[in-house]
C-alpha cells in the first residue's frame, strides 16, 4: 500500500517536473495551462529577498545598547555605541562628511582625548560631539553594519574572540539629516548587499587604507591611526572575526593602544614616525588565521607589505593530529575496498586520539579554558543532534497539521521549475467531480480505519487488566 | 483534539531534549562530526517536512482526513496513557487501603 502510494507520488512529481521543464524550454503551456502559469515564458525567476536596508543605529538591539557619542576623523566620523565585554551587541559605523572641515583636517567637534576604558565599557573617543550640540546638518552614510549578536565563539581568559557579521552597502548613500542625537532617527536607504568577510580568500586582496592624523593644534602629541579594510572583490560568504593588534618592533611603545574588534585601530604615541606591525586576526570555525602586515608609517609615506599568512593551531590546545580527520578523509570509489578499509582505520585512530585528548585536557588544562568548562559553557538543550533525531518524526506530524501546501521550486539546468499545488490548480480545476468523489472515499476509508482502531482501544480500556499503552514507533 | 496532539508533541519533544541534553552536549563538544551526522538525519526529516504538505496535497488527501489522522494519533498517544495512570492509581489505592 505504502509502496504503491510512493510510486504514484514519484510518478506524479516526475511527470510534472518533465512537463514543467519542457514547457519552460519549448513553451507548451497551451497544452496544459497549469504548467504555463508556473514555468512558462522561459521560467519564473527566483526572487531573492534583499536584506533589510541599513539603519543608522539600532537602539533596539540589546538592552545595554547606548548610542551616546559621535566621533569624527577628518572627513570621516564614526557613530557608535559603547559596548561591553563580554556581551557585545550590534555596532554600526558610518561616515559623517559635512560636519568636518577637510581643508584644515580638523573637525569642529568637541575633542575628547580620552580613549580608554571607562568601567567595563570601552569608548572610542576620537572626536566627540557634545550631546548638547544638536545644530547643523549632518550627512550620514552607513556602509557597514556589524552585528555582534550571539557572536562570542571563543573565550580564553580575558580574551574574547568574536564572530562579526558584516553587512555592507553596495555604495555610499548620503542622507541629510538634522540630528537630535537620538540617532535612531538616522536612516540610510540604498541597495544593500549582504557581504561577509571571507578569511579563507586571498587576504592579500584586502586593501588596508592608512590614515594618519596628528592633532597639530592641540597640546598633546597624540596621533591616530585609522585602519580601514576595503573588503571589495572578496568572496564574502561566511562570518569571521577580524581583530587588529598593533606592536612596535622598534621598542617605542605607544600609549593607549586600542585593540579593537573592528576594522580600525587607534593608538596614540609621542612621535611622528614609526614602523608598525599590524596583526590582523581572522577566525574561522575556531581556527585563528593570522595575517600580518609590516607598515612603515611616517608623516610622508604610509607603506605596508604583506608579511605573513599562516594558520595557527586550534585556539586553545595543541591537539594531536586529530583535526578534522573525519572531514578530510579522501573520497574513495565504490569499488576501492582498500581505500575504505584505510578510511575505517583512520577513523578509529582519530576516535582514540580524540578520546585521549579529551582526558588530557580534562586533567591538564591549558590556559583558562578546559574541556570541562567548555562543556558547561556550551551546554544547551538544543545543540545536539541526538534529541533532534528522536523528535524528528514528531516534528513531521506537527508540520502536517501546521503547514499548508506551498509550490515547490526546483532548479533544472539553471531553469527554475515551479511545481504548483495540485489540488487547487489541477484537480479541482480539471476534474472537480472525480476529485470530490476521490476525497469522499479517501476520507471514509481513513475515518473508518482510525475510528475502528480507536473503538478497539476503548473496548480494551474497559478491561481492568488492560494496560497496553500506545507509543509512537520512533 | 489537534491542540491536544500538539501539546503532547511539544511535551515529548521537550522531554527528549531534557533527558538527552547531557549526551547531546558531550557529543556536540567532543564529537562534532558525529553531531553533524546526527543533525543530517534530522535535516532529512526537515526536508521531508518541507515537501510533506506538497505530497499530501498532490495525493489529494482532504483536510478532514488529515484532521482525523491527527486526532487518531492524539487520541491513542494520550487517552490510553491517562486511563492507565488512573487505573494504576486505583490499584495502588486498593492495595494501600486496609
Amino acid at each position: 500500500m505504502i509502496k504503491s502510494i510512493i510510486k504514484k507520488v514519484i510518478i506524479i512529481v516526475s511527470v510534472m517536473t518533465i512537463m514543467s521543464f519542457l514547457n519552460s524550454k519549448f513553451d507548451i503551456g497551451f497544452i496544459l495551462p497549469v504548467f504555463a502559469e508556473s514555468g512558462g515564458g522561459g521560467g519564473a525567476s527566483l526572487v531573492q529577498e534583499k536584506p533589510e536596508p541599513l539603519i543608522g543605529v539600532d537602539t533596539t538591539s540589546g538592552s545595554s545598547t547606548t548610542i551616546n557619542e559621535m566621533h569624527g576623523l577628518y572627513s570621516n566620523a564614526f557613530i557608535e555605541g559603547s559596548y561591553e565585554y563580554p556581551e557585545f551587541f550590534m555596532f554600526q559605523y558610518g561616515i559623517l562628511s559635512s560636519q568636518c572641515n577637510e581643508s584644515s583636517g580638523l573637525c569642529p567637534l568637541a575633542y575628547t582625548p580620552s580613549p580608554g576604558y571607562h568601567g567595563n565599557q570601552l569608548y572610542n573617543n576620537i572626536f566627540s560631539l557634545n550631546s548638547s550640540d544638536t545644530s547643523g546638518v549632518y550627512t550620514y552614510a552607513s556602509n557597514i553594519k556589524v552585528d555582534f549578536d550571539d557572536s562570542i565563539k571563543i573565550k580564553n581568559g580575558n580574551h574574547y574572540s568574536l564572530l562579526i557579521e558584516f553587512t555592507r552597502t553596495s555604495g555610499i548613500t548620503f542622507l541629510t539629516h538634522t540630528p537630535s542625537l537620538s540617532l535612531s532617527t538616522l536612516n540610510v536607504s540604498s541597495d544593500v548587499s549582504s557581504t561577509l568577510i571571507d578569511a579563507t580568500s586571498n587576504l592579500s586582496n584586502v586593501n588596508i587604507v592608512w590614515n594618519r592624523f596628528t592633532s597639530d593644534d592641540r597640546s598633546t602629541n597624540w596621533a591616530y591611526l585609522l585602519v580601514e579594510f576595503d573588503i571589495d572583490n572578496i568572496d564574502l560568504n561566511n562570518i569571521y572575526l577580524q581583530e587588529l593588534y598593533l606592536t612596535f618592533p622598534d621598542g617605542d611603545n605607544p600609549t593607549n593602544v586600542q585593540p579593537l574588534p573592528l576594522n580600525y585601530l587607534m593608538f596614540a604615541n609621542g612621535s611622528s614616525s614609526h614602523e608598525y606591525d599590524v596583526d590582523v586576526y581572522f577566525i574561522e570555525n575556531g581556527d585563528i588565521q593570522f595575517n600580518g602586515w609590516n607598515c612603515d608609517f611616517s608623516t610622508s609615506t604610509n607603506s605596508c607589505y604583506f608579511s605573513d599568512n599562516y594558520l595557527l593551531p586550534d585556539y586553545d590546545y595543541t591537539y594531536s593530529s586529530d583535526i578534522a580527520v573525519f572531514d578530510n578523509l579522501p573520497v574513495c570509489s565504490d569499488t576501492d575496498i582498500i581505500c575504505h578499509i584505510k578510511q575505517a582505520f583512520e577513523m578509529i585512530k582519530a576516535f582514540f586520539v580524540r578520546v585521549s585528548n579529551y582526558f588530557r585536557d580534562l586533567l591538564a588544562p591549558n590556559g583558562n579554558v578546559t574541556i570541562a568548562q567548555q562543556y558547561f559553557d556550551t551546554f544547551h538543550l538544543d545543540d545536539g543532534g541526538l534529541s533532534s533525531v528522536i523528535t524528528a518524526p514528531l516534528n513531521v506530524i506537527e508540520h502536517l497539521d501546521a503547514d499548508s501546501c506551498s509550490p515547490i521550486t526546483l532548479s533544472l539546468l539553471n531553469t527554475p521549475i515551479v511545481l504548483p499545488c495540485m489540488s487547487s490548480t489541477f484537480y479541482e480545476v480539471y476534474f472537480p467531480q472525480v476529485f470530490n468523489i476521490y476525497q469522499l472515499v479517501l476520507t471514509g476509508f481513513v475515518t473508518y480505519y482510525c475510528f475502528l482502531h480507536i473503538f478497539r482501544i476503548i473496548r480494551g480500556l474497559q478491561s481492568p487488566d488492560y494496560d497496553k499503552v500506545e507509543e509512537v514507533d520512533l | 483534539m489537534n491542540v491536544l496532539a500538539t501539546i503532547f508533541i511539544n511535551i515529548a519533544t521537550t522531554t527528549a531534549q531534557v533527558l538527552l541534553a547531557p549526551i547531546n552536549s558531550y557529543i556536540f563538544n567532543n564529537f562534532p562530526s558525529l553531531n553533524d551526522a546526527l543533525i543530517s538525519i534530522a535535516s532529512l526529516f526537515n526536508l521531508i517536512s518541507t515537501y510533506l504538505n506538497y505530497i499530501v496535497d498532490a495525493l489529494g488527501i482532504p483536510q478532514v482526513a488529515l484532521d482525523v489522522i491527527i486526532f487518531y494519533y492524539g487520541f491513542i498517544l494520550t487517552v490510553p496513557l491517562s486511563i492507565y495512570v488512573i487505573k494504576i492509581s486505583i490499584k495502588w489505592y486498593h492495595y494501600l487501603m486496609p
